[in-house]
């Protein structure tokens, strides 16, 4: 899944460790998270959505699905 | 699914010299009333082979207090260690099948007790490079 955690941490002048502090994660899932490389679940979306001061998850993260044709 | 927890809290300790003192008390009973046979995996008997047990198990738990505070495990390396333990049980239950095979053509005579301390050593070596693997692509 794509995000824009990086995008939006900088603008906020936040490093990857203080946001990792925030949301009671480690660096490296921050790193995995950015990278789009790890799936976060609901409530960890919903904690660095918050942190971020962003309103909805679509803001941060970006799903590449569409609804398929039936 | 819980996003963190912490490990190495005063609880988390407190449990685990709980378990290093219980397993010395069991091979410490073993002495007393003797039980199991002599010369145990290169100890004078097996209490004495429990009795060590629980002191490594203390020594890992106080280097554990010395040397690391709290630590956070999240929900991405819960997720990896679950992917682990799946391909480390596959892997071991690979490794009965060909110790069966094996068995099969010329009769294995090494002591059991040395068979499943292998087998745990092995179970823990596959699951510590199939973590770093899993990790390296997440």
């Amino acid at each position: 899944m794509k995000t824009r955690i990086t995008e939006f941490r900088k603008a906020m002048e936040m490093t990857q460790q203080q946001l990792a502090e925030t949301v009671e994660v480690t660096r490296q899932t921050i790193i995995s998270l950015e990278r789009g490389k790890y799936n976060p679940s609901l409530e960890l979306a919903h904690r660095i959505t918050k942190t971020l001061k962003k309103r909805y998850i679509e803001d941060v993260f970006i799903l590449n699905w569409d609804i398929p044709k039936l | 699914m819980i996003v963190s927890k912490k490990i190495n809290t005063q609880k988390g300790i407190k449990k685990k010299y709980i378990v290093a003192i219980s397993i010395i008390i069991i091979g410490v009973l073993f002495q007393i009333f003797e039980i199991g046979g002599n010369q145990f995996a290169g100890f004078p008997s097996l209490g004495i082979w429990i009795i060590f047990t629980g002191f490594i198990t203390m020594a890992i738990v106080s280097i554990n207090v010395l040397s690391k505070k709290e630590k956070i495990i999240d929900e991405r390396m819960e997720h990896i260690g679950y992917k682990a333990s799946r391909i480390t049980t596959l892997i071991l239950i690979f490794t009965l099948f060909a110790t069966m095979i094996i068995d099969g053509i010329y009769t294995i005579s090494t002591p059991y007790y040395l068979y499943a301390s292998f087998l745990v050593c092995f179970y823990i070596f596959s699951y510590l490079i199939a973590y770093k693997l899993i990790e390296r692509n997440n």
